[in-house]
């Protein structure tokens, strides 16, 4: 390696010159990734890190993250929506620092019913390309949840994309059939796209 | 009559000790330069072949930063907490385990390019060498272990895919936020034109009423030119 890397040893961090990690961005990066890691191990007390369970995960964090998450909950019942979106977004930076090795089936978990309540919350404040990410997000990582799929559908309907709207409803439909709310919302598409294409019914 | 019968002379040529000897010498050793030739080349060809994935820059870091540890010339204060040496270790594993799960995802689409002559040699040749590199990056992660905690091995494999895992989500969580941009920027132009179709459908409509209100009423001022008259 050609490029001189600073090593602290009171804070036991890398570092590059400011000249070489614009040079080299993605070595920064991980030099960056490599510190966060190197102060959990520290942080963790163990000599190394230990296997994630449901005994190692942080509960005091667990509890912070479900007063932030009952507090959008509030918010959104009381139709504070923009509130509740903050609320929400602070949970989910704070489920974004807890440590790496920590459970991620428990992490996954919790970051669902965040972006579950903030999609909501977006599409009350027609924040739909909001929506619509995190919607997209939850399908990634619950791929056979009917709601999610609703969730992208209404918010591609109201982007204006009317034909991923439909793909939405019926991929939720196909889930769950009976699902009155999707096939409604399937219903309205369906007469748009007639409308766009200038027909009806 | 006697018959003349002649018996075949066999000559006997005298041939020194190392003649055979020599033989095999020149044969074994044609044989080494062959072997020592031809693997040369496939070495060559083998640096030739261009990696799947671009540089691995925690491997480079793992090794420069042990470079620093094992140096007997730094000060046991210098060199790198025996910590940060694990750190590293573990994000060097957890690139060989992204990696790995990278190459078993497309292994069937690999393969189905090949079998059905879409892809040429070079290039299931070029994913052969990556999966057998990526074997070997993951014995010496097993070996590199070992050497800071005996047993450590068991539940540092595990401990590399949480974090493996972890990471890919939150790289999927912050890419948000850029990824909205590229949308908001690709269906704006949509947006935009279905605006534009919307006014253009008023000004239409509006006309229209305008001359319906003339033809009905000509002597009443029309409502909306009213209002859209300068004051």
């Amino acid at each position: 390696m050609n490029i001189a890397i600073n090593y602290d040893t009171k804070t036991r961090k890398l570092q590059l010159p400011a000249q070489a990690a614009a040079l080299v961005p993605q070595l920064n990066l991980e030099i960056e990734q490599l510190n966060v890691l190197t102060g959990e191990i520290i942080a963790s007390g163990s000599e190394v890190p230990l296997p994630a369970t449901l005994e190692t995960f942080n509960k005091d964090l667990s509890k912070m993250i479900k007063k932030l998450y009952e507090g959008g909950v509030q918010a959104f019942q009381a139709g504070k929506y923009s509130e509740a979106v903050k609320q929400l977004s602070i949970g989910i930076e704070m489920i974004s620092r807890r440590h790496k090795f920590e459970s991620f089936q428990g992490t996954l978990q919790e970051l669902s019913l965040f972006l579950m309540s903030r999609a909501d919350s977006y599409l009350k404040t027609k924040d739909y390309l909001k929506a619509f990410n995190d919607a997209d997000m939850l399908i990634g990582m619950m791929m056979c949840t009917p709601d999610n799929f609703l969730r992208r559908g209404v918010s591609n309907y109201f982007l204006g994309n009317y034909e991923d709207a439909r793909a939405d409803y019926q991929r939720g439909l196909s889930f769950d059939e009976d699902n009155a709310r999707l096939q409604t919302e399937l219903e309205i598409c369906l007469d748009k796209i007639l409308e766009e294409n200038g027909d009806y019914l | 009559m006697a018959e003349e019968t002649t018996e075949p002379v066999q000559e006997q040529i005298k041939i020194s000790i190392f003649t055979p000897i020599i033989y095999v010498a020149v044969l074994v050793s044609i044989f080494v330069t062959f072997s020592v030739v031809y693997r040369r080349r496939a070495l060559k060809k083998l640096t030739k072949v261009e990696p799947i994935f671009p540089e691995n820059h925690t491997a480079t870091l793992y090794e420069y930063l042990k470079v620093q540890y094992q140096n007997p010339d730094i000060p046991k204060d210098q060199k790198p907490h025996e910590k940060v040496m694990k750190a590293a270790l573990l994000r060097r594993a957890v690139e060989a385990i992204r990696r790995s799960m990278k190459l078993k995802e497309n292994e069937p689409v690999y393969t189905k390019l090949y079998q059905d002559g879409l892809v040429g040699d070079e290039v299931f040749q070029q994913y052969q060498i990556q999966t057998k590199f990526q074997e070997l990056e993951l014995k010496d992660i097993v070996q590199e272990t070992e050497s800071y905690k005996k047993g450590w091995v068991q539940t540092f494999f595990p401990v590399a895919q949480e974090i493996c895992f972890n990471e890919a989500l939150r790289r999927r969580l912050y890419a948000l936020d850029d990824r909205a941009k590229t949308l908001s920027h690709m269906w704006e132009h949509y947006v935009a034109k279905t605006e534009e179709v919307n006014e253009k459908e008023k000004e239409v409509k509006e006309v229209k009423d305008v001359k319906q209100t003339k033809e009905s009423k000509p002597e009443e001022e029309p409502k909306v030119l009213a209002e859209s008259k300068p004051e």
